[in-house]
């Protein structure tokens, strides 16, 4: 296989290819805002609608241009702001687990960077081909001297610099928008997550405090083979199994799309309200689907830790919600420093009603025993606008970054289960057990 | 005493690694022959039918680290698979990677070897010569696999891969970054656009543009010489059939 692909290197380069995508972008507002005056209400929104399809695709072609941190951003984009149309998100899907890989040669040096010998000494075999791509490196076969089947991640050897200089583009890109304050702690976060994402060492540790924690049945996690471990190469027991994007491509019954929503779910609150700590990428290529309906868990590179009293007050949120008990909820957000500032009564009565209505949705799932996501198709956006309603509030929040890694988990699960069509009983007696 | 040729492959080696060690100790200058031989368990003589001179046992060196690079590359589980790029990308790196031990030395000798403006002698011809012959193997399995269409100047581009490199070394000599990272990424950047250079056929093209320019400059400069020829024998004609007495 050839790997000669149109990635521009460099920082020339990439900053080339960026600055090509805002002027690109920053034209087709210009032509919205020409036209503006003079088109209809109608024609306005539509013309606004074909605007940001317009955006989201020249955002996305300029991004894959890029490896790495460009596609984890585009990742996050789509997963996180939902600013993309369905077309796009579907090519985005695809970018998860598909991507241009890096060559043999150079696959092959990492591990004589890594293990100080030739990978043939450490290995009996090793693909230099990559069989998956992960967001930051990528993955390759490999068999132990014992022949046991081995995962390798791997990562380009300077990511870390070049998501530093990714980074700092993207600012320059963003900076004309308008939306570019909002996104500013956001970037700063993303670029952290890079940087803890690129430890391998430390994804390691992740990945071994579950194996030895998380104990569910119908549920694995790659063994780690810490000797072959360094920061940079992540040597793990290989996963069978179908990235849970393809595996549903092959259309899988009802029953099992119900089944495999039923342990994603259960992976979530038992390392939630028992490990406290999660998995915190709800990313569909780390969740490896096989014949058997089994879950392997993989990709531990974002991994949230919760204080025991945090997961207690949040574990109370969502009966309080329901409840529609205002000082119980406001006494819980500030326990939980989400806010700590003083509000007045008008904007205490606004967040609440945002609150309660939110709180509504979100009692819809815990309403019935089941909750059939194919028959609920709306609910998600439902719940998106509610939550943008909630977002003019934020100048009166603390933002929270717990908070923020569970709701983004959480989200992203709800996302799953609706792309999974499952019909699922989210009660769970930890969160229904009164407050 | 008849030796066979492992036993002479194996005394070749010793000699090299003692002649490290001891310039690397000592320097170039203050090394002797003898010395070289009695790290190496060689005899004082015997060490002349393997390397004649000093020098030789520098070019020796060279010669050598091509070879056992040549046979790690071929050790390589799935080397076959690898494209023209990852191969040369491969070569250059284990080459380095053979030169990482012995690091003091190539820093001494490597750029008075290589890197002077009149070509060297004999000695780094051969060296140049087993280079190009890998490299010019590596073309010949690209073009059997039909990954890379036939073109111009073969010989041309072997001799830039090998300036590359030289450059590449040099640029690996002064790299101070965390595992030569930065080597590893100068290898994999520009090889990245030699190669994309190479499969879109610049080459051909430039070629064609220096047959244009040719064409139109050069020989249409000699057209105007035809033209001055011309003139010229009119003049002469005219001259020659000037008659005074008309």
């Amino acid at each position: 296989m050839t790997q000669h692909d149109e990635t521009p290197k460099g920082r020339m380069a990439r900053g080339l290819a960026y600055s090509g995508m805002a002027a690109r972008m920053g034209g087709t507002y210009l032509k919205y805002a020409a036209s503006k005056p003079f088109a209809s209400e109608s024609g306005r929104t539509q013309n606004k609608k074909n605007m940001h399809e317009k955006n989201a695709e020249v955002l996305f072609t300029g991004l894959s241009r890029l490896k790495g941190t460009a596609l984890k951003i585009a990742q996050l984009l789509s997963l996180e702001l939902d600013i993309f149309p369905p077309e796009i998100c579907a090519q985005l899907e695809k970018s998860y687990t598909d991507v241009p890989p890096m060559n043999r040669a150079m696959a092959h040096k990492l591990l004589v960077n890594a293990y100080g010998t030739r990978p043939e000494e450490v290995f009996r075999s090793f693909d230099s081909a990559a069989f998956a791509a992960a967001s930051l490196g990528q993955v390759h076969r490999a068999e132990d001297l014992e022949g046991k089947a081995l995962a390798l991640k791997v990562q380009y050897p300077t990511i870390r610099q070049t998501i530093h200089d990714d980074i700092r583009l993207l600012r320059g890109v963003l900076r004309p928008f308008a939306d570019y304050k909002a996104m500013k702690p956001a970037i700063k976060e993303i670029e952290h997550r890079f940087m803890e994402e690129t430890d391998y060492l430390a994804e390691a540790s992740n990945m071994q405090f579950f194996s030895d924690n998380l104990e569910l049945e119908n549920v694995s996690i790659p063994q780690v083979y810490e000797g072959l471990c360094t920061d940079r190469v992540l040597c793990m027991s290989f996963m069978e199994g179908q990235p849970l994007n393809h595996w549903l491509a092959t259309s899988p019954p009802q029953e099992d799309r119900d089944t495999v929503a039923r342990r994603l779910n259960r992976i979530f609150l038992k390392s939630l309200y028992e490990l406290t700590c999660i998995h915190a990428d709800p990313n569909p290529g780390n969740y490896l689907i096989r014949d058997d309906l089994s879950i392997g868990l993989v990709d531990y590179g974002c991994v949230k830790r919760f204080t025991p009293e945090f997961v207690q007050l949040y574990r109370r949120l969502p009966q309080i919600i329901i409840s529609g008990d205002k000082a119980a909820y406001f006494a819980a957000l500030r326990d939980m420093h989400v806010v700590d500032k003083e509000l007045g009564p008008e904007v205490e009565e606004a967040i609440f009603e945002c609150a309660y209505a939110f709180g509504k949705w979100l009692g819809r799932l815990y309403e019935s025993e089941y909750f059939d996501f194919g028959v609920e198709t709306g609910f998600i956006s439902e719940g998106k606008e509610i939550m943008r309603a909630m977002l003019k509030q934020r100048s009166h929040f603390t933002m929270n970054p717990d908070m923020i890694f569970l709701d983004r988990t959480r989200y992203g699960l709800l996302r799953i289960y609706e792309q999974l069509k499952c019909r699922i009983s989210l009660c769970n007696h930890y969160e229904n057990s009164g407050y | 005493m008849k030796i066979n040729a492992k036993q002479k492959a194996e005394n070749r080696r010793a000699i090299l690694a003692a002649a490290v060690d001891l310039m690397i100790e000592s320097g170039f200058k203050s090394m002797s022959m003898r010395a070289v031989a009695r790290k190496a368990g060689v005899g004082d003589a015997t060490i002349y039918n393997y390397f004649p001179t000093k020098e030789a046992l520098i070019y020796g060196y060279y010669e050598e680290s091509l070879n056992s690079a040549l046979q790690t590359l071929m050790e390589v589980d799935d080397y076959e698979q690898f494209d023209l790029r990852e191969k040369l990308q491969l070569l250059f790196e284990t080459v380095l990677e053979g030169y990482l031990a012995d690091r003091e030395f190539v820093a001494e000798t490597f750029a008075s070897v290589f890197f002077r403006p009149v070509p060297g002698g004999k000695g780094v011809r051969a060296i140049r010569a087993r280079f190009l012959h890998i490299i010019g193997e590596q073309f010949q399995a690209a073009a059997d696999s039909g990954e890379l269409a036939d073109f111009m100047f073969k010989d041309l581009v072997y001799q830039c891969i090998w300036d590359f490199f030289i450059a590449t070394t040099l640029y690996w000599l002064k790299d101070e970054s965390e595992q030569f990272s930065n080597t590893t990424v100068f290898i994999d950047k520009s090889l990245d656009l030699g190669y994309t250079m190479l499969k879109s056929g610049v080459l051909d093209k430039v070629t064609g543009l220096a047959s244009f320019l040719f064409k139109s400059h050069v020989l249409s400069r000699i057209e105007m010489i035809m033209d001055e020829r011309d003139t010229f024998s009119r003049i002469k004609d005219e001259f020659m059939s000037y008659d005074p007495a008309r």
